[in-house]
């Protein structure tokens, strides 16, 4: 009974969300014209690197502490064991990931280069590191980048320490927040990147393995 | 009507599929990747409306920007979800909410 309720309601707002969306106008600007016009000001290239990183950089940087505040969240309802025995045992794991790491590591920081002026940029360079960081993890590679050590946590928090860094920075500088100067733009914007890279790679990857190493402990 | 509007109901679709497992599934981690659908869907219509630009080649780049934090911010709330599903998981013995006058 439930069941027919649901399917009833369910599409029903399947046609009406579908009869709104079919009613739209089928041309739209959108913000791309102001988006266009103010290019030459961002310092970049790439309109959706200069949307992230300069237009709405005090969205990305609320989103920065949104991803800080989930590891935090994680790790206070999970006790991490160090060293858990929760590799996966495989001979082919093993070398295709002595091949692939590399390649996805160097990879990275080409989409990170490249985010200046086409598709690419911190967000994917991010999950190009933490998706080589989880395969080394699972092919029981020794190394530690776990919040037991200072230097993993500050790497954690770098893209925000960096974020308000440069916010208070243009603050004084432009008495905006944010506001990144014309000249030196595309500057801020590399260092901003970078920092967020590092941050969003190694916040997934301690993000997986905490909730990996919790489900492994429970058997 | 042109394939963007396409991939628009398709996401709309996805969104109405989450919606109704959302509702239906008791286990919290079907709940979870529900939830996640949902979110697909939204991302697909957000990203497809975005490419109906006068005149065809410059998208509009801001929901494409939005739409990459989102992903990012969806994988970090999905793992604290299952942090929490864990939780509940290890201390009532099952991965469902039960209902209050269950006990």
């Amino acid at each position: 009974m439930t069941r027919f309720f649901v399917v009833i309601v369910v599409s029903l707002l399947f046609i009406g969300v579908s009869y709104a969306i079919l009613s739209l106008p089928q041309q739209a600007q959108g913000l791309s014209q102001a988006v266009y016009t103010e290019m030459g000001k961002s310092g970049v290239s790439n309109p959706v690197t200069a949307v992230l990183m300069n237009f709405r950089a005090y969205d990305t940087l609320l989103e920065m502490a949104v991803l800080f505040v989930a590891l935090i969240g994680v790790y206070s309802l999970s006790y991490i064991k160090k060293e858990a025995n929760l590799r996966l045992q495989s001979s082919v794991l093993q070398r295709l990931g002595g091949i692939l790491v590399p390649f996805l590591l160097l990879l990275s920081v080409y989409l990170l280069w490249v985010g200046a002026h086409a598709s690419g940029g911190a967000f994917q360079a991010g999950s190009m590191v933490s998706a080589s960081a989880i395969l080394m993890f699972l092919s029981g590679w020794k190394f530690s980048l776990f919040p037991q050590h200072t230097f993993v946590r500050l790497l954690l928090s770098l893209s925000l320490i960096v974020f308000l860094f440069i916010a208070i920075l243009t603050l004084y500088m432009s008495k905006e927040l944010l506001l990144l100067p014309v000249k030196e733009a595309s500057y801020f914007i590399f260092i901003l990147e970078a920092a967020a890279t590092v941050s969003i790679g190694i916040t997934l990857f301690n993000l997986f393995v905490a909730i990996f190493s919790q489900q492994k402990e429970k058997k | 009507m042109s394939t963007l509007f396409v991939y628009a109901i398709v996401g709309i679709g996805l969104f109405s599929i989450g919606l109704y497992a959302l509702i239906m599934q008791k286990h919290l981690l079907r709940k979870l990747l529900a939830i996640n659908i949902m979110g697909s869907g939204v991302f697909l219509l957000f990203v497809s409306l975005s490419m109906r630009s006068v005149t065809g080649v410059l998208t509009d780049p801001v929901p494409s920007a939005m739409v990459i934090t989102g992903i990012v911010v969806a994988i970090s709330a999905t793992a604290l979800a299952l942090g929490l599903m864990i939780k509940i998981a290890r201390k009532s013995a099952k991965a469902e909410l039960c209902n209050l006058d269950q006990e």
